[in-house]
């Protein structure tokens, strides 16, 4: 072996440069990553999936109890601790008015002049003129008030527990920790809106769930606020039935329905699909009018919409969407790759049709993400045709995606036409 | 328009013997090899099974990839490779943006080398050899030239920290973006940038010094075209 000469060489030449070939030699061999067989990596795909089951699967019941007995143990004992750390309940927060008059506190209308409120934890809340708020209750942590109308700004001081303040605003409620922010709301106008100046806030109701950061604004101006925020003055806003509005703010509301504002812009359809609220989309498209979405929706709008139909097994539905994209849209990846996705919905019918879609695709987006399962589905689907272009597909196949899905049917193809080696 | 030789199909339901409100396609057994990384999150929440052997198939060769390339040979890849994807299926609820799963695949990958190379640090302290280094990487002189090569560079990362070789791995041998690997690894990108440019030199200078490397190296050169 001669192992010894070349470094006696190389230590006698230049040093190797950070840029020069020889470091690009050496970054070629680290990107070395071995070779796996199949049948390992199919082993441990089945690993991952037994696994995926188990943890799926409710737990035994004397695991649960053992669970519950632990996380109860654990409990007491962070209580004790928390008594010992002397955070012994120290009543709740008192305030004053540091500028303005109040007619009849809590309720503070500040009709003639800004009104300041002085907090005992140092925090503040500055109701600006012609607003109306109201300080529904206070704890030793924070205070719970209602923005009537107008516009109020607070200045939260960070505390070393979690604080607890919060506004409701119409339908919306803001959730607080240490910060400095503005609510404005106008039920007329049906606006909404928070400006974060420090901190962070969480804006929740109205189907929305939103964290604000410093420097973030929300502004929600929409027509259909106003009745769930006429319905819920008052009443903690988070809780509000979306679509069907209590009849009396005096009954419990319903807890929030899961679908959610489709013209929201921070609850886009996609972000549904994202969550797995397929039936959601499908409902909000419905509820605007299909044809008119199919014609005016955004083209992520329309993905989204599809994608919902398909994963509801809607098949129609999703056929207008792919439609719909490809023709608003061509050109775009979106369309080429609706082709794909209509060949699998067409799948259902002749196959002809599916087996059009999948060339349309194949020309399209000859090298596209799609490409290898739309040769594989016209594999399996070409079954009818002569076989001399079943062939010809087959080994165009496997020469592009030897390891693909299909690879053992591309095989079978070439066996039994007498061309497999 | 871009449609098929037929699109006149397209325009109602394919026919069927049976009345189209009884037959309705299960479309929802379509594959889900199409679907966004999104869509597929969303439906591993549900506990689809199926969507948790898409993710594998679409992302077990990168995660094994980055972590080979991290770690070096090791006869536990696959219990890492397996600890990556029940890392993401115990934290998926904590994914805020879906369509993010590759980075967020990525991060827990590198989460988990970082954790092996402490783990390994401290099974070389348990077990300190002469040399400080684990038995079974040492080299053996019937192994293959490449295979030998690949164990002095490892054994040079080995003398790296921990960030800084996986800020080398990432930047330099799997080619992330500063912004990429600052987030995978939960660093500003003064610190990746830093750490790129030190590590680089660092693995450049001991590797000159390396008999295998040097070979590998002298050879490859002649190997490629001028």
């Amino acid at each position: 072996m001669k192992r010894e000469a070349p470094a006696a060489a190389a230590s006698a030449s230049e040093p190797w440069r950070v840029q020069g070939p020889e470091a690009d030699a050496l970054l070629d061999l680290a990107r070395h990553e071995g070779v796996t067989a199949p049948e390992s990596e199919r082993r441990a795909e089945q690993r991952f999936l037994n696994a995926f089951r188990q943890a799926r699967e409710p737990r035994p019941s004397w695991q649960r109890l053992s669970g519950y007995a632990l996380a109860l143990a654990a409990a007491a004992a962070l209580a004790l601790l928390v008594v010992r750390l002397e955070l012994w309940p120290r009543g709740a927060l008192s305030y004053q008015l540091n500028r303005g008059a109040v007619t009849s506190s809590p309720l503070l209308e500040a009709t003639n002049g800004p009104i300041d409120v002085q907090f005992s934890d140092g925090s503040s809340v500055t109701v600006e003129r012609g607003s109306q708020a109201r300080i529904l209750d206070t704890t030793r942590r924070g205070a719970h008030l209602r923005l009537d109308g107008g516009r109020v700004a607070f200045n939260v001081l960070p505390r070393p527990e979690r604080g607890d303040w919060s506004l409701d605003a119409g339908p919306y409620q803001v959730r607080v920790t240490g910060t400095a922010f503005t609510v404005e709301w106008s039920a007329a106008q049906e606006l909404f809106q928070v400006d974060v100046a420090r901190g962070h806030v969480l804006v929740v109701g109205a189907g929305l769930r939103k964290e604000l950061r410093a420097g973030e604004t929300f502004r929600h101006v929409g027509a259909a606020t106003a009745n769930a925020a006429a319905q819920s003055a008052g009443v903690a806003a988070a809780r509000l039935a979306q679509d069907t509005p209590p009849a009396s703010s005096a009954e419990p509301l319903a807890p929030a329905a899961p679908a959610a504002r489709a013209n929201t812009t921070l609850d886009s359809w996609a972000q549904q699909v994202a969550l797995g609220q397929f039936d959601a989309v499908v409902s909000a498209a419905e509820r605007r009018g299909v044809p008119s979405c199919l014609r005016a929706c955004s083209l992520t709008d329309l993905k989204a919409l599809a994608d919902a139909a398909r994963l509801t097994s809607r098949a129609a539905l999703a056929k207008q969407a792919l439609l719909a994209q490809r023709q608003r849209f061509a050109g775009t990846a979106e369309a080429k790759a609706a082709a794909f996705l209509l060949g699998r919905l067409a799948e259902a019918g002749p196959a002809s049709e599916a087996l059009g879609w999948y060339d349309t695709y194949l020309t399209e987006s000859p090298n596209g993400r799609f490409a290898s399962d739309a040769l594989g589905r016209k594999l399996v689907l070409g079954g009818a045709r002569d076989q001399a272009q079943a062939t010809r597909e087959a080994r165009e196949y496997l020469a592009r995606f030897p390891a693909g899905p299909y690879a053992a049917h591309a095989r079978s193809i070439l066996e039994a036409s007498g061309s497999g080696r | 328009m871009n449609k098929p030789s037929t699109p006149s199909a397209w325009a109602s339901p394919p026919a069927r013997s049976s009345p189209p409100s009884v037959v309705r396609p299960n479309v929802s057994e379509l594959p889900l090899d199409g679907v966004s990384d999104a869509a597929l999150v969303a439906a591993l929440l549900n506990g689809s099974q199926r969507a948790a052997s898409v993710i594998w198939q679409r992302h077990a060769p990168a995660v094994r990839r980055m972590l080979a390339r991290s770690l070096g040979p090791d006869q536990e890849l696959d219990d890492l490779v397996q600890e990556v994807f029940l890392g993401l299926v115990k934290s998926a609820e904590k994914l805020q943006d879906p369509s993010t799963l590759r980075s967020y695949l990525v991060g827990i990958a590198f989460r988990t080398a970082a954790m092996e190379i402490r783990r390994r640090k401290v099974r070389r302290w348990v077990r300190l050899t002469p040399s400080g280094e684990v038995p079974d990487s040492v080299a053996r002189d019937d192994e293959p030239d490449d295979r030998r090569a690949l164990r002095a560079l490892h054994r040079i990362l080995d003398t790296l920290s921990t960030r800084d070789r996986l800020v080398f791995v990432a930047r330099f041998v799997e080619g992330l973006q500063i912004e990429e690997t600052a987030a995978a690894l939960k660093l500003s990108k003064a610190t990746v940038w830093r750490c790129g440019k030190s590590s680089l030199q660092h693995v450049i200078e001991k590797a000159q010094l390396d008999p295998a490397l040097a070979e590998y190296v002298e050879r490859a050169l002649k190997g490629r075209p001028s």
